[in-house]
């Protein structure tokens, strides 16, 4: 095996991710090829300065805030799931009963029904357009 | 990266969840939230935006854990939230500030110090100026020890092109090791 064949897998020496029999014609390669011997070096140097770097980390109290954080948006999450669905089951059940009823005319019931329309259409718009700047806030990140 | 012990308990940490135990989820907290942080502060470059994407990850990997297959690893599939948020984020602002990377660690070898330090410094000016795909590669790897088989799952390419993609960004992290010498 020549330089060209070897040089792509040295990464994957390195990490020990080859078969068996891979590591062991690279290992053979290596012991008679200073070229790759050297590669294979400098990048096991990179590799361990890259591991030893070191990113700032949030501090003990900041976990936790943010630890309760996730559990209090959570439960608001949940909390809005509960009431959009039950909300629009009830809603739902009420137009159903109201749309069945013999009590009311025709009239009363379009009556009724624009008026339910209408905020439901103002709802849905004022919905859609919270949604949409909601991903292009750029001080959505700002704590209050 | 694990053992099977930690993965069972971890696996049970997660059933629990599922069951209704929110104090459980806060242990798989506590378990990936260093890793989660440092692969959004890899992206954003930032204390803030990382804070802020690992938290948004959390509460999403919790609202979906019903989807969240678990023949799988847990790591993966969070880290892979963690990364699709950060890119929307940095999407979202089109900037990222670059002064706030990886800082230097003090050497224990004492003998070895001034060389060492002299080469992070070196290593850590030119994981800046690398790009994303090269940066997060290396990352996944070098800084938080994933197998390839893992790194596949959390950035979605073929195993097979992990070594590849891997080697090139090593490569030319090196190059520009090199460059900063001459």
């Amino acid at each position: 095996m020549n330089c060209e064949t070897i040089e792509p897998a040295l990464s994957g020496y390195l990490d020990r991710e080859l078969t068996q029999q891979q590591q062991q014609k690279i290992s053979i390669h290596l012991e008679e090829c200073p070229a790759c011997r050297a590669l294979l070096e400098e990048l096991a140097s990179l590799k361990t300065s890259t591991r030893n770097l070191h990113y700032q980390e949030p501090s003990d109290r900041e976990w936790k805030t943010m630890e309760q954080n996730i559990f209090e948006r959570i439960s608001r999450s949940l909390g809005w799931l509960i009431v959009v669905v039950w909300t629009t089951v009830t809603a739902g059940y009420a137009a159903f009963q109201f749309a069945t009823s013999p009590f009311e005319t025709l009239f009363q019931k379009i009556l009724v029904f624009g008026i339910f329309l209408g905020f439901a259409l103002v709802f849905l718009s004022v919905l859609s357009e919270r949604i949409r700047a909601s991903r292009t806030d750029p001080y959505k990140g700002v704590r209050r | 990266m694990k053992d099977r012990k930690e993965e069972i308990s971890e696996k049970e940490l997660l059933r629990n969840v599922l069951n209704g135990r929110k104090e459980a989820y806060a242990h798989i907290f506590r378990l990936y939230r260093h890793r989660a942080y440092g692969l959004a502060y890899q992206y954003t470059g930032n204390k803030e935006d990382a804070m802020d994407v690992v938290q948004d990850a959390f509460i999403r990997a919790y609202l979906n854990l019903k989807t969240f297959d678990f023949h799988k690893e847990f790591g993966p599939w969070l880290l892979t939230i963690v990364r699709n948020l950060s890119i929307d984020l940095i999407r979202r602002k089109r900037t990222r500030r670059t002064q706030d990377l990886p800082e230097i660690l003090p050497d224990a070898e004492s003998g070895k110090r001034a060389d060492n330090e002299l080469l992070r410094l070196e290593v850590r000016e030119a994981l800046i100026q690398l790009d994303q795909n090269d940066r997060e590669i290396i990352f996944l790897k070098d800084y938080q020890g994933h197998s390839y088989a893992e790194i596949a799952e959390i950035i979605q390419i073929p195993i097979g092109t992990v070594m590849s993609r891997l080697h090139h960004a090593r490569k030319r992290l090196a190059q520009l090791v090199r460059e900063k010498r001459t």
